[in-house]
């Protein structure tokens, strides 16, 4: 237990530090992007928050394999608890989208291949929590999120995919075929690794919790 | 500064969101960590009761 304090509060200052930083290097470092203007620095929080959200789906990928493999809880806590952070990125990514297209496209939304793939991971998300909230048990609903998880995972690929297979409105891949300049290349690193300390804080924050709840219910077991 | 509305909303819209989380998550903490705290007081009182 004081190791796990110990560590958080490490991941605490180091996920504090990068944040800081990124945000010095969004408003104040990087130069503006000369067509799209000042809104285009939301591009420094909606792609660190889709790659995370990512992140986060093969966490819950690989736990539900392990869970439905080995059978011990720990792998199912990690995969729900990556679960529902993911859910949040997700739904923060597909938001500042549609704040980025308002003003950029003239809508809030348009049906292309990335954002409705990317919709659809957000609602295998919600599958995924729904199927263990309403789940007549605890093993059953873990079992059926575990198959959920597995097969969700192919959304992945095809929403990271979809603007090199399929014409689309959205901006087509930049940052590994060296279309950003090197200040902007910096800026997205650093917020990327903010945003995955962030994510790594609230996934063992929300496995501890998990964890308590399983003591509970032990505990409650003994009262009997 | 054209379209800066649209940055700092998205700005303000993530920051709120993880707050908000936070808060949550942190309400559920205090939550358990009274169950916890109640079994235990309940399990003790039992045990003096039953002489174990």
């Amino acid at each position: 237990m004081e190791n796990r304090k110990t560590n958080n509060r490490w991941l605490l200052g180091l996920s504090l530090v990068l944040m800081i930083a990124a945000l010095y290097l969004i408003f104040l470092y990087v130069p503006t992007e000369e067509t799209m203007g000042v809104v285009q620095r939301i591009f420094y929080f909606h792609v660190p928050l889709a790659w995370v959200s990512f992140l986060a789906f093969f966490v819950v990928f690989l736990g539900s394999i392990l869970y439905l493999w080995k059978r011990n809880s720990k792998w199912d806590i990690l995969a729900s608890s990556s679960a529902e952070v993911g859910a949040v990125f997700t739904t923060l990514f597909l938001i500042t989208g549609s704040i980025w297209a308002k003003p950029i496209w003239g809508a809030w939304w348009t049906w292309s291949p990335r954002l409705t793939t990317a919709m659809i991971l957000w609602l295998i998300y919600l599958a995924y929590l729904l199927v263990r909230a309403y789940a007549s048990d605890d093993q059953r609903g873990a079992r059926f999120a575990a198959i959920v998880g597995i097969i969700g995972f192919i959304d992945v690929p095809i929403v990271a995919l979809a603007i090199t297979l399929w014409r689309t409105q959205h901006p087509g891949p930049v940052v590994f075929q060296g279309g950003l300049a090197p200040p902007m290349l910096l800026t997205l690193l650093v917020s990327l690794a903010a945003f995955t300390a962030l994510y790594l804080i609230l996934v063992t924050q929300v496995a501890g919790l998990k964890k308590d709840r399983d003591e509970v219910m032990r505990l409650k077991e003994l009262l009997r | 500064m054209e379209n800066a509305g649209f940055l700092f909303a998205a700005f303000g819209i993530i920051w709120a969101s993880f707050f908000v989380y936070v808060f949550v998550l942190w309400q559920r903490q205090r939550q358990i960590r009274r169950e916890i705290d109640f079994i235990k007081e309940a399990l003790k009182e039992k045990g003096a009761k039953t002489g174990l």
